[in-house]
């Protein structure tokens, strides 16, 4: 391996793909920025471009593109509540909160390092363990796919908000919003209403921008400006320590990102789950487990390590079964499949044997990726903070503008445009009685994938729930999700002996006087 | 509202949307053409269980209303709302929104979103008519020309125009 990682770097080093890589972590920034222009957006976009170039070269611009729009959803999520990509709609939840209080540099310099560190420790991941990985998940068949995704369910209650009932109440409402379209196995219309383009579903991108970036949007129109400095939505403290990330608050979120890493990297080994999911159960494992789990929703630093090293970990494991196996880890990845192909590489065990110096030559070039991104990344944030100086009443009305290209610009369709301004007053109202959104779109995310799964594995055991503890992996995932449940509902208790313990004090204090 | 009634009232309301999926639309809106010797062939099994756990949560919002004594956190949910006049002003801007909507339709994108942005800033209280206009017309120029020849998005001319 040694041996083809010397030749890989003697290929990378080369002056045009390293340009590569600089032009598109730059596009894909760009792209990741605008609400609703995803990363997936941004490969799909450049694709075309790459034909006439060489191998290398070509898929360095598209991974760089990969790496630069996950990055670039996270700076809006923080600054605007309006995450640019599904992968960092968690981000908004504590970087959001933490703009609030004038720390939205801080949020954004422990996203980038977060989410370098991650990308690198999964580029890693890759180089090494490439081959033995994409065996176990080569095992995953439904029932194993319907327990993993039950677990991730779990998450839900993660972010359920201040009511655990009201959150899994919205949850339940992603999974019932998932089926509207065609059924995944008997192709039978559902919800459709006869119109013909929601035979198709309700699309996941209009569905977050108008959850998330429309309904804030909404709130913000309709808020009045008290004062001076409430006119401007993206608050900065002058408090240096506000502005920067102490090596004492980073060492603190060093665990967190580690965790984030390795769920990331797993999920990404397992074709079709994707980064929004990734980042979503990070973020809820780091609340389990932080001891500052209060703080979390509320500008918790690590909150944003949590989403940020998970959905960035996940995207240099999403090759591992594209380039051990020929399977694409997500619709990224298939683009990028794409690009294998228009250049007359097939991915799979064989490109391991005939091209492995270029292969390895890829690998280091993800290496590289990170370090560029990581430079473009700091000069993006630093242009980023200037949207701090234009007035809300300015930069409300822009962002709804961008909202709605966003959502037309993915199928040029104006009914997407309704789609999001539907889902833009559902959220607000949403908010209004105090449900969470979170929970709504983990569970529209997850929903295709894990009917499929559970009515395929069903049928497999005509109806029969045995199958589910007969294989080791779905028994395994089966046993992790009552676990968790056990000890969300014990946390739980826990909470509410915390808060109703002070309403006693103070009703001894009462008897007392 | 009293916070209880409140609760009280938004778990009747989810309990009687949820209520309305399984009588009437799952029935009416699921295209189920046969028998099936399975439950989870069919194509409402998913949409029912999940209704069915909707049916389940709100009755439990509603029954918690009448458990809990008081509210157990009452910092938390302190966060700050809009006042109703702040909500009228939201709602004017929902009206907006659906107002751009048709107008993307018939007018096309460049005008209507010169229009509505002018609408909103006129809303939001900028009241210099140069800086109104100017904004405006700058910010869907340069979001038409990025779009149209760096992203290849053509967006709707109107049909008036066609």
């Amino acid at each position: 391996m040694l041996e083809n990682l010397i030749a890989g770097l003697g290929i990378i080093f080369h002056w045009q793909h390293v340009l590569a890589i600089i032009i598109g972590s730059s596009l894909g920034l760009v792209v990741g920025t605008i609400p609703g222009l995803t990363a997936t957006m941004a490969v799909a976009l450049i694709l075309p471009m790459t034909f006439d170039m060489d191998f290398v070269t070509s898929i360095m611009l598209l991974v760089g593109a990969y790496k630069g729009g996950i990055f670039g959803g996270s700076i809006t999520a923080i600054l605007l509540n309006t995450p640019g990509t599904p992968a960092s709609a968690c981000t908004v939840l504590d970087g959001y909160a933490l703009t609030k209080q004038g720390k939205g540099v801080k949020a954004l310099k422990m996203a980038k390092y977060s989410s370098t560190l991650a990308d690198f420790c999964s580029d890693l991941v890759l180089i090494a363990v490439a081959a033995p990985l994409a065996a176990v998940a080569l095992r995953f068949g439904p029932p194993e796919i319907a327990m993993l995704i039950a677990f991730s369910l779990t998450i839900v209650a993660g972010v359920a908000g201040k009511s655990m009932i009201k959150g899994l109440i919205s949850g339940t409402l992603g999974l019932l919003l998932a089926t509207v379209g065609l059924d995944p196995i008997m192709t039978s219309r559902r919800f459709s209403f006869n119109i013909v383009n929601l035979d198709s579903g309700i699309s996941l991108i209009p569905l977050l921008i108008g959850l998330f970036a429309l309904s804030e949007v909404f709130f913000q129109l309709g808020k009045k400006s008290e004062s001076y400095e409430d006119q401007f939505v993206i608050k900065h403290s002058s408090d240096p320590a506000d502005n920067r990330v102490s090596w004492a608050e980073f060492k603190a979120s060093l665990r967190t990102i580690f965790r984030g890493t390795v769920i990331g990297t797993g999920i990404g080994i397992i074709p079709g789950i994707g980064t929004g999911i990734a980042s979503f159960m990070s973020y809820a494992r780091a609340k389990r487990v932080s001891k500052d789990a209060a703080n979390f929703g509320r500008g918790s630093l690590e909150g944003v390590a949590a989403s940020e090293s998970g959905n960035s970990a996940v995207v240099g494991a999403t090759f591992i079964p594209l380039l051990t196996i020929g399977i694409p880890g997500d619709i990224i990845t298939a683009v990028i499949m794409g690009a294998f192909m228009i250049q007359g590489l097939i991915p799979g065990p064989l490109l391991f044997r005939d091209h492995a110096h270029t292969i390895y030559a890829i690998f280091m070039g993800f290496i590289i990726c990170d370090i560029v991104y990581y430079i473009i990344g700091t000069f993006a944030m630093k242009h980023a903070a200037h949207l701090s100086k234009v007035p809300r009443s300015i930069l409300f009305p822009i962002v709804l503008i961008f909202c709605v290209v966003g959502s037309y610009a993915i199928q040029h369709s104006v009914f997407d445009i309704g789609i999001m301004v539907v889902f833009g007053i559902i959220g607000f109202f949403m908010q209004k009685f105090g449900f969470a959104t979170a929970p709504l779109l983990i569970a529209f995310i997850l929903s295709p994938i894990g009917e499929a799964a559970l009515r395929q594995s069903l049928l497999m055991s005509s109806g029969s729930l045995s199958i589910f503890v007969t294989r080791p992996i779905a028994l395994a995932f089966l046993l992790l999700t009552v676990v968790t449940i056990i000890g969300l509902i014990r946390g739980h208790r826990k909470k509410s002996a915390v808060f109703q313990k002070p309403n006693n004090q103070k009703k001894e204090v009462r008897d007392e006087n | 509202m009293e916070y209880r009634k409140k609760e009280r009232v938004t778990a009747l309301a989810v309990l009687a949307g949820a209520l309305l999926v399984l009588i009437y639309v799952i029935p009416n809106h699921i295209d189920v053409d046969q028998e099936f010797e399975l439950a989870s062939l069919s194509p409402a099994f998913f949409p029912k269980l999940a209704t069915w756990i909707i049916v389940g949560l709100a009755a439990l919002l509603f029954i918690m209303t009448f458990i809990q004594k008081k509210r157990q956190d009452s910092s938390e949910d302190d966060e700050e709302w809009l006042s109703s006049s702040e909500e009228w002003s939201a709602y004017r801007s929902f009206l907006v929104v659906i107002g751009y909507l048709f107008a993307l339709k018939y007018i096309g994108f460049l005008i209507s979103t010169v229009m509505v942005l002018a609408v909103l800033f006129l809303l939001q209280g900028v009241k210099k008519p140069l800086k109104v206009a100017l904004t405006s017309v700058l910010v869907t120029a340069g979001v038409y020309l990025f779009f149209l020849y760096v992203m290849k998005v053509h967006f709707p001319e109107g049909l008036i125009f066609k």
